[in-house]
């Protein structure tokens, strides 16, 4: 009989596996690699006598019911006692999961635990088996602990595991044996960074680093013989035509300034539009930007610039692989960078004492390197910390031991490349640069050794499924630690992670779906047994959350170290009608920042993520506690169910008959308590507001749930002299830049809606023009230059073998400036004679704009 | 009407251990650690054999397996000992019909060696106990009335709030024996504290109207039985362990 089958039936009896992963060794005592002599070892690292050679094992120790009539082959019935709870879902956290087991202790011959039993091993051997166990296994704190569920009858392959944890306690209470295993995901947070590599500290001293403008600076530092000075007057990187926004002293005009990084390929084929970035100008009248390139394949960068939210102008190219680009606009004009012009900068290294004296410094073109003790904990390339400054090396050699890294860029970050001395610690950091924030959660996994816990198949198909900003992070050189950027970044992305009752890491997004259970009177809830909690606790009507990260060195809760502020407000909760106050609840985000893509896509974007959060937490959602029985187990954490109870009323007094999410979870026995919480899904009116920044004006939004999925029509590009094409453009192309444009949108089911005062508005009046934005504009590169190869299916797929889909941009209502064809943009760079796709795709499905104006 | 057996002087523990053939994970030496998660088990099936080579003579008059799966394979088993020089056969082959303990006594004989062959069709023999020495016999049956074993489960019902009933959860406790025996022949009580001295804490096979693996239950008092005349006036064994 299957597992199903068993847990149907009226009776059964149920039957917990434990079983432990400890760490052995496959070596042999005293046989090579293994040199030890002496008393044999249990081969366990506790009692290896030769650990250098220690070759590294798993070792299952397994554990059964004790009150199992037929006990499974390789089992020991020891286990008197489980409880497990399951993770707790709250809003901006993940309560973690827990076992808690209570074994029997026992005598035992050492048969199977003893790998030289045949030597020294006797049946009646002293002590018992957890004491010996706990004693030969000293590192079994950390271990992964499996619990799986069946019954009496069942064959082992057919039980099913419920929780998979990691042992953090174990004690010896003298016949019994308890251990406390916590959640993996808990885990997490033992990865602290910036950590200290151990055993790693520099090996020689290291010259301090300083970047001047010129001259003049480089001879009024406080330098020392052999510090270096890199100066910047001789960088190659102007903007090169005549769009030139200064003022009549010839400076830069202070503003709001945008350059957006193409990405080339060796053949120069457009390959990424990896960075927008946003710089505001002020008083140093230099915009400046530092990139770092995130595409292998990346050979040359074009750069446009945009000023004033108006002119777009060609701004510069940069050419060959750099691991990370430092531009600066001065707002000169007709300047063209030259490739024989790499590096754009001169570097200098003072030979005396005197760093007043220009004949002291001599220029190098050597690349810095540093000196590291050893290669031990390091990666191939990457970056450090050594005191407060960031580095990063490309490669490390070994001479003599030490690790000599190898084009050291310093002083990144906006910290300062100080002097450093031998024996100084060596820390590792992280860092991400933009990418999906899938591929993030997975690389978080990764660096906190649970990624085989993972379940690949939902985060995989997340990933795929993104469409929003990519996330990225700044360095972390502030105390954090891994489940701390995890738990952030999947409340940026309005999901939910746990491990669940598969023992796999899952993530989901927090939305209404369709229910899967209904728990009833009739059929479900044990007698007795429900409880309603009204969780008045949780209201918010307003959330704000803190962005665009621009200050490493700050903690993450430091106001001043973010740019940006967005508050999403439910008025009507602040009313004096409803709650008469602010209730409010303040995020700060490692996740979004300025880099991760437009302005407009990212307000965009963190707008819809506030009205979610603001509609979830502006009334109170009650929690409601109720036992079911064992045949209902199929009911996991975080499905959403329908309750049909009278325990809860809605205003009329009937039973309160609405979606509920499961958010705790507690098998006990054939019981199982669940807590479920209300999920309401009512429309909300929420204003989103952002305070004023520098040189930008506040904007208010008012804005209302999404009608059906949008449609373009009628793609067509500028050949020059008109716009041609359709829905499907192939084309040779005659032009570096492309002119795009397409009919405007209409919603596939319905042709109007209505705005926030109730006017209709209909979808396909060029007079409404304003209400659609978030177009994705996607370029199709075909592999082939001699035929158009475009994807199959024409819309934009990662894994198109006939060529590489990059996603340009999305569109904001702004770039509007046709009366006819009311959707424009301009695709710059291409290659003439190269075949590209375009393809327009529908908009975002979250929101649209009902009424758009500048107020205050 | 026959007597109640106790074997629990296992002279297979006293003797060197070896088998035909030995399954990986499941050492020979496991049919003599007391316990019955732990086994031996053959490689493969076949005739198989488990043999105990004595220092010295030992007197047997009786025989267990405990947790075997020879019935699910279909074996015959023969026992032989070593008797002056050549193997006698002290059990002839026998079909097995279930997987519970098999007890059997045998003539008692003095062998330096004992050889179990178990023959299976396409099935491994796996055996987790095998206990042989010899037994102690009870002079008399236990008084009445008696309950060859007592089996208690027990069952927790959840109904749900308008009383349907949802499931039950069946917890199987420890089966119990208890044997009250009177006036025995007072030079019994000299065995009975023999045996209380070894089997305070260690299994024991007993066997009367059925074979059992059991052990005195954790809350027993041994209370040594005491009489000025030739007969003990009562004393009781208190037993418990697991079905099969």
């Amino acid at each position: 009989m299957s597992y199903d089958t068993y847990k149907n039936s009226l009776d059964r009896s149920i039957i917990y596996l434990a079983e432990i992963q400890l760490i052995s060794c496959s070596n042999v005592f005293g046989q090579s690699p293994c040199t030890a002599t002496g008393d044999k070892c249990y081969n366990t690292s506790t009692t290896c006598k030769d650990k250098a050679n220690f070759t590294k094992a798993t070792n299952t120790v397994k554990f059964c019911s004790s009150d199992v009539l037929n006990i499974p082959d390789g089992y020991r019935p020891y286990i008197k006692s489980v409880s497990f709870v399951t993770s707790e879902l709250r809003e901006d956290k993940t309560v973690p999961q827990l076992i808690n087991l209570t074994l029997c202790d026992d005598t035992d011959s050492d048969i199977d635990s003893d790998p030289y039993w045949s030597e020294r091993g006797q049946i009646d051997a002293p002590g018992s088996y957890f004491k010996k166990l706990f004693a030969r296994n000293a590192n079994i704190k950390g271990r992964t602990i499996t619990l799986k569920q069946g019954f009496e009858g069942l064959a082992v392959s057919d039980y099913q595991t419920v929780a998979v944890c990691k042992i953090s306690e174990f004690n010896d209470n003298n016949g019994t044996v308890s251990i406390k295993a916590d959640d993996i995901l808990k885990g997490l947070e033992e990865y602290k960074y910036p950590f200290r590599i151990p055993g790693v500290n520099v090996g020689l001293d290291v010259a301090a680093s300083f970047i001047v403008d010129g001259e003049s600076g480089m001879l009024s530092l406080d330098a020392i013989k052999g510090d270096r000075c890199r100066r910047r007057d001789f960088e190659s990187l102007y903007i090169t035509n005549q769009e030139s926004f200064t003022d009549a002293s010839g400076q830069l005009i202070p503003g709001d300034y945008w350059y957006k990084i193409y990405t080339y390929d060796v053949n120069d084929l457009l390959i990424g539009y990896d960075i927008i970035n946003r710089p505001v100008v002020g008083a140093e009248n230099a915009v400046q930007i530092k990139f770092m390139p995130t595409n292998p394949a990346a050979y040359k960068y074009r750069i446009y610039g945009r000023a004033q939210n108006s002119i777009t102008y060609y701004a510069a190219d940069v050419i060959g692989w750099q691991d990370e680009v430092t531009f600066i606009d001065k707002g000169e004009s007709n300047r063209f960078p030259l490739s024989s012009d790499y590096p754009q900068y001169k570097e200098f290294i003072l030979q005396s004492d005197n760093p007043k004296d220009v004949n002291s410094w001599q220029q190098t073109a050597s690349a810095e390197t540093i000196n590291l003790n050893s290669p031990s904990g390091l990666s191939a390339s990457g970056f450090i910390k050594i005191e407060k400054e960031i580095i990063y090396y490309s490669s490390y050699v070994l001479i003599n031991g030490d690790a000599v890294l190898q084009n050291v860029q310093r002083g990144l970050f906006e910290t300062e490349a100080l002097r450093h001395y031998a024996g100084a610690a060596v820390y590792t950091i992280l860092y991400f640069t933009p990418d999906n924030p899938f591929t993030i959660a997975k690389s978080i996994l990764t660096k906190g050794g649970v990624s085989s816990f993972a379940d690949t198949t939902t985060i995989n198909a997340l990933e795929s499924a993104w469409t929003g900003p990519d996330f990225s992070c700044l360095p972390i050189i502030k105390d954090s630690d891994l489940a701390k950027l995890y738990f952030d970044l999947m409340g940026m992305l309005n999901c939910r992670s746990w491990v669940n009752e598969a023992g796999k890491i899952t993530i989901k997004e927090i939305k209404t779906e369709t229910p899967t259970h209904t728990i009833s009177d009739d059929i479900n809830i044990i007698k007795g047994s429900g409880k309603l909690d009204g969780n008045n606790k949780e209201i918010k009507t307003r959330v704000v959350l803190f962005w665009d990260r621009t200050d490493a060195t700050k903690g993450s809760g430091d106001k001043e170290s973010y740019l940006r502020q967005t508050a999403a407000i439910d008025a009507d909760a602040e009313s004096e009608n409803e709650y008469g106050e602010e209730l409010k609840k303040e995020l700060f985000t490692y996740w979004i920042n300025s880099n991760c893509g437009e302005e407009t896509a990212l307000n965009t974007y963190v707008n819809a993520l506030l009205e979610k959060k603001v509609k979830r937490l502006r009334d109170p959602k009650s929690l409601y506690t109720c036992d079911v029985e064992l045949k209902d187990s199929d009911i996991k954490l975080g499905e959403i169910v329908y309750v049909d109870s009278d325990d809860t009323n809605n205003a009329d007094g009937d039973n309160l008959y609405g979606y509920y999410e499961i958010v705790k979870r507690e098998p006990k026995g054939n019981k199982i308590t669940l807590t479920a919480q209300y999920f309401a899904d009512v429309p909300r009116t929420i204003t989103i507001i952002e305070p004023p920044l520098i040189n930008v004006k506040p904007i208010i939004t008012t804005r209302q749930t999404m009608p059906d999925e949008i449609e373009t029509t009628n793609l067509q590009y500028f050949n020059g002299s008109s716009f041609v094409g359709g829905n499907n453009l192939t084309g040779k192309l005659n032009k570096t830049d492309v002119t795009l444009r397409w009919d405007n949108g209409y919603t596939r089911t319905n042709s109007t809606i209505k705005d926030m005062s109730g006017n209709t508005i209909s979808l396909i009046d060029t007079s409404s023009h304003k209400i659609i934005i978030g177009y994705n504009i996607y370029l199709f590169t075909a592999n082939d230059d001699a035929t158009t190869k475009k994807s199959a299916t024409q819309r934009p797929s990662n894994s198109d073998a006939n060529g590489v889909w990059v996603k340009l941009a999305t569109i904001p209502d702004r770039h509007i400036n046709d009366n006819t064809y009311k959707y424009q943009f301009i695709v710059r760079g291409l290659k003439v004679g190269k075949y590209y796709d375009f393809f327009v795709s529908e908009v975002m499905k979250e929101s649209i704009y009902v009424v758009d104006k500048e107020a205050i | 009407m026959s007597t109640p057996y106790i074997l629990y002087n296992n002279l297979v523990a006293s003797g060197s251990l070896s088998a035909s053939s030995t399954a990986t994970g499941y050492n020979v030496n496991n049919v003599i650690d007391n316990k019955t998660f732990t086994s031996w088990k053959a490689n493969s099936s076949g005739a198989q054999v488990l043999q105990v080579d004595f220092t010295g003579g030992k007197v047997v008059d009786s025989w267990a397996l405990v947790r075997h799966n020879l019935y699910d394979a279909a074996a015959t088993i023969k026992l032989e000992g070593y008797v002056s020089g050549s193997w006698v056969t002290l059990t002839s082959d026998f079909t097995v019909t279930s997987n519970d303990v098999i007890f059997k006594t045998v003539d008692s004989s003095t062998v330096t060696k004992l050889k179990l062959t178990m023959t299976t069709a396409s099935i491994a023999p796996q055996v987790a106990l095998f206990f042989a020495g010899a037994k102690m016999t009870f002079p008399y049956p236990p008084d009445s009335p008696f309950a060859p074993i007592v089996q208690g489960v027990e069952v927790k019902a959840e109904v749900s709030k308008t009383g349907h009933l949802l499931g039950i959860d069946k917890r199987y406790n420890p089966f119990t024996i208890a044997a009250r025996f009177s006036d025995v022949p007072a030079t019994f009580a000299t065995q009975l504290d023999a045996f209380y001295s070894a089997c305070s804490v260690k299994p024991f096979i007993w066997s009367y109207l059925g074979n059992y693996f059991v052990r005195l239950s954790s809350n027993y008092q041994y209370q040594k039985p005491q009489s000025v005349t030739t007969y003990i006036e009562s004393f009781t064994l208190d037993m418990e362990g697991a079905i099969k």
